[in-house]
């Protein structure tokens, strides 16, 4: 059974600690944060880390999309955190299986000049984060980074990253990614950071 | 020496708190019941639920006895007890033609359908002292309820709705028709105001607002400062009930009746979408019965669709909802007495630098004057 | 055994009645959301619902409901006003937040994980592992010379400072000099103009590329924003005449001799002799300790 309620899941002290991580990550773009094991139950293909990152973040006063549509998450998010599956362009949180190829991920919202806060997240999960995989090399600059922070992604199929670098052409406007893999290895790279070169292996 | 680098803030705090306690006895009178409160001092608590924007008599006395009749301290008090509680529901729209009124009048028709109903109100009273208060005992106030007789209270016989003035004159064409904006209504505790402002952002601010600044704002519009000349087409105090959607329930529950004060400000014409020209309407409802600052929210919500290009005070949106909510200016007003030593520091610095630039300017412009004409001497050189 | 926190046990200290740390939990996930906003457009103001607090508004609320929303029951709080640990204010909110959160606190600033501030940056560098809280009574730098929120918003969008660089020049042209003290607008990351909060001019050079978070919160304004660890703040200035921090030159903290602090000048109640002190009472008092030390 997939839908399975998460009473367990502590919304008080958990989702704090998770936030620290989170923010953590937010504030210092690249840099691995290793989360904690949850135990929870997700669908087939949702990880327990990212659906603990959903809780953390995600209520009735938000909506998401899922990308690919997959019901079963959907119906998982929305039971778990009360928040409403929207359309991919209305949706503050898009929760992103990163090996797909994903020509949606366009329609996003980015924000406007004078709102740009209400460009979308953008929660993906990798196969693997960390120097260990790496299909993808990503050399981050901007706020937050000192110098120059190299991160290693795999499972992130390369159309995509090319897809988030166009939503983020424009600065302040943009989203802003949140990156986990199967390990609870945690990456953030908000839309003021600046891919500087990218090294496929 | 006098200096102590860390003040005794925890002691200080305590013993300033027990002070207030002190203060607020020590004339030895027993204790005030809050229920007392609640029922003497009706209008005082009706403004505290209003400004605190939570409708609940007991807890709104109890804050007023706290506050020692403060007025906004107690509003604070009640907003601050406000945001711990869980939002459950969202009430459905209430229909005011179905209030239970204990006051109706209207300023723009001698006769109005329904007729206009007094109830109780000071406007027609001359204010003197009633020096008989002073006297007043169990037995005096069993006297009056003989004399008037309880059981016959005028409000009974009162039907459960009154006809609304102000369809009377939409049915003729005269008055602007509602219009549905389709907008999600905004929810202003959940999420902060940006401009051009939600009308549903507007009226809720409006109706937490401070009833003394609403009312010099739509005062300054009376005057002068604006071009709005308000009738008051509607004024009612009553009771509206409250009916919610319960997930488990099919028809809608019907969960009490609060006390409110409607004012419907009939104003200016404008030409209306299809060009035909239109009376315009403001709208003001709050908590309680609290006749000003019902009026002043009317006349408020009507400035604030002023189309002038000039906008006065009172026509600025973004001027009003600023400025009205007396929590907000209370708690600014009152950080001043915060310690800003830091800051004072700062522009002492920016200023006795700005002086000594100053004088050296001076100084210089004596040295040139005095370069160009060697016989002249500066005074006191 | 999996280290799973799911059921993580409730801190023994929490009080009854109140949810952990005050707030209840859809209150600080907006928070927390609008953080992380703010922290990815950094110096960008992120409006927030901001309720109510048992503290009044323009007392420090913003930064409140932000220590609120991060703090934990592992985390050691340090709360100072104008740098002093003692000062009423932050003893107040200080109790709030141990009140309703059991956490551990401190005056020393490197001891400390979260420092919730008013007018202040410590004096002792602070840490990556370090968060800062600045209350914020004003989050707009340009109310200097715009009064509607809908304009200045419109300006931040087209980064347009040009009537803020206008005003400095103005200032020059009648004064000689900058005359702004405290709330020194300064430009985060090349894109946002950014009030820092009232800390004295003395206190912005320590926000850029600082290893540390620094969050800023605005409760009667609604407004949070922030700027990342490593992020550039360039107080405005113009060629000819640069941006200065506060004088204090010749001069010495009387408790500790300190000559390189923000001062408070104090007049001697017998004398009325000008003297100087500290502001940050926690690292003055750390000094005089260690004088005591070596001098035993």
């Amino acid at each position: 059974m997939s839908s399975v309620l998460e009473p367990c899941f502590d919304r008080v002290f958990t989702s704090q600690r998770l936030f620290r991580l989170l923010l953590d990550a937010m504030a210092r773009p690249g840099k691995i944060v290793p989360l904690p094991a949850l135990d929870l139950d997700p669908p087939q293909g949702l990880t327990c880390f990212m659906a603990g990152l959903a809780f953390t973040l995600l209520d009735r006063e938000t909506s998401f999309a899922v990308l690919p549509g997959c019901e079963p998450w959907s119906r998982y998010l929305l039971l778990n955190s009360g928040s409403r599956a929207a359309a991919v362009s209305e949706a503050e949180f898009i929760i992103v299986d990163g090996q797909a190829d994903l020509p949606s991920l366009l329609d996003v919202r980015r924000g406007d000049l004078l709102f740009p806060d209400r460009g979308a997240t953008l929660m993906i999960m990798l196969s693997g984060i960390g120097a260990e995989y790496g299909d993808i090399g990503l050399a981050l600059q901007g706020p937050g980074v000192f110098g120059v922070r190299t991160v290693h992604l795999s499972g992130l199929c390369p159309a995509n990253l090319e897809r988030v670098i166009d939503l983020n052409r424009e600065f302040p406007l943009g989203v802003d990614l949140i990156l986990s893999d199967s390990r609870g290895a945690l990456v953030c790279i908000p839309r003021s950071s600046t891919i500087i070169r990218e090294v496929c292996r | 020496m006098g200096y102590v680098a860390v003040s005794g803030g925890s002691e200080a705090i305590a013993n300033a708190e027990e002070l207030l306690t002190f203060y607020r006895l020590k004339g030895g009178a027993s204790p005030i019941e809050v229920r007392q409160i609640r029922e003497q001092m009706r209008l005082a608590v009706d403004k505290v639920m209003s400004e605190g924007a939570l409708y609940a008599p007991t807890i709104a006395a109890i804050a007023l006895k706290q506050a020692e009749g403060d007025n906004i301290e107690a509003s604070f008090i009640l907003r601050a007890y406000r945001a711990t509680q869980p939002r459950r529901y969202y009430s459905l729209p209430a229909d005011t033609g179905k209030m239970r009124v204990i006051r109706r009048i209207s300023a723009a028709f001698q006769d109005v359908p329904g007729g206009q109903i007094l109830g109780p109100t000071r406007d027609y009273t001359q204010r003197l002292v009633d020096f008989s208060l002073l006297e007043e005992s169990p037995e005096t106030v069993r006297a009056f309820f003989d004399r008037i007789g309880v059981q016959t209270s005028r409000s009974d016989q009162l039907p459960d709705s009154f006809p609304k003035i102000i369809d009377l004159l939409r049915r003729e064409g005269l008055l602007v028709e509602p219009v549905d904006r389709k907008e999600t209504l905004f929810d202003i505790t959940r999420e902060s105001i940006s401009f051009p402002c939600q009308r549903s952002a507007k009226l809720q601010s409006l109706a937490r607002g401070e009833t003394g600044v609403m009312m010099a704002l739509a005062y300054s519009s009376m005057r002068g400062f604006g071009d709005i000349h308000p009738y008051l087409g509607e004024l009612r105090v009553g009771t509206v009930p409250l009916c919610i959607n319960h997930p488990a329930k099919e028809q809608p529950v019907y969960i009490g009746r609060v006390l409110v004060t409607e004012a419907e400000i009939i104003s200016e014409y404008y030409e209306d979408e299809q060009g035909k020209p239109k009376l315009t309407l403001g709208y003001g409802l709050c908590f309680g019965h609290n006749e000003l600052k019902a009026i002043a929210m009317g006349v408020l919500d009507r400035t604030m669709q002023s189309r002038s290009p000039h906008k006065s005070p009172a026509e600025d949106e973004e001027f009003v909802l600023y400025h009205i909510d007396g929590i907000e200016s209370s708690g600014f007003s009152a950080h001043w007495k915060l310690p800003h030593y830091v800051t004072f520091q700062s522009t002492l610095d920016r200023l006795r630098r700005t002086q000594q630039l100053r004088e050296e300017a001076t100084a210089s412009e004596c040295n040139r004057e005095q370069r160009r004409d060697p016989g002249k001497t500066a005074p006191g050189l | 055994m999996s280290a799973t926190v799911n059921s993580a046990a409730t801190p023994a200290r929490q009080p009854r009645g109140y949810n952990f740390a005050f707030l209840d939990e859809n209150t600080k996930r907006e928070i927390r959301r609008k953080l992380l906003k703010a922290v990815a457009i950094p110096g960008y103001q992120v409006p927030f619902a901001s309720p109510e607090l048992p503290i009044a508004r323009g007392w420090g609320t913003g930064g409140l409901q932000i220590t609120m929303a991060i703090i934990g029951p592992e985390d050691v709080l340090k709360v100072i006003d104008q740098g002093c640990d003692g000062s009423v204010n932050a003893v107040n909110i200080r109790n709030l937040l141990v009140k309703t959160t059991g956490v551990d606190t401190t005056f020393d600033t490197t001891a400390a994980s979260i420092v919730q501030t008013r007018h202040r940056v410590p004096e002792e560098p602070m840490r990556a592992d370090q968060i800062l809280v600045l209350q914020v009574p004003i989050p707009e730098p340009l109310r200097y010379v715009e009064a509607s929120e809908a304009k200045t918003r419109e300006m931040h969008g087209e980064m347009d400072y040009s009537r803020m660089w206008v005003y400095l020049y103005e200032n020059i042209v009648q004064y000689g000099e900058i005359s702004i003290g405290a709330r020194y607008p300064s430009l985060v990351n090349r894109r946002y103009l950014m009030d820092p909060s009232p800390i004295p001019r003395w206190d912005v050079p320590k926000l850029s590329m600082s290893p540390t978070l620094h969050l800023f919160g605005a409760g009667r304004e609604k407004r949070i924003y922030a700027v990342p660890p490593h992020t550039l703040v360039e107080p405005l200035e113009f060629e000819d005449f640069r941006f200065r921090v506060e004088e204090f030159s010749g001069r010495s903290c009387l408790r500790c001799g300190a000559t390189d602090t923000y001062m408070n000048e104090l007049f001697d109640r017998v004398s009325g002799q000008k003297l100087y002190a500290c502001s940050d009472s926690g690292y003055c008092d750390k000094r005089r300790a260690a004088q005591e030390r070596r001098a035993d």
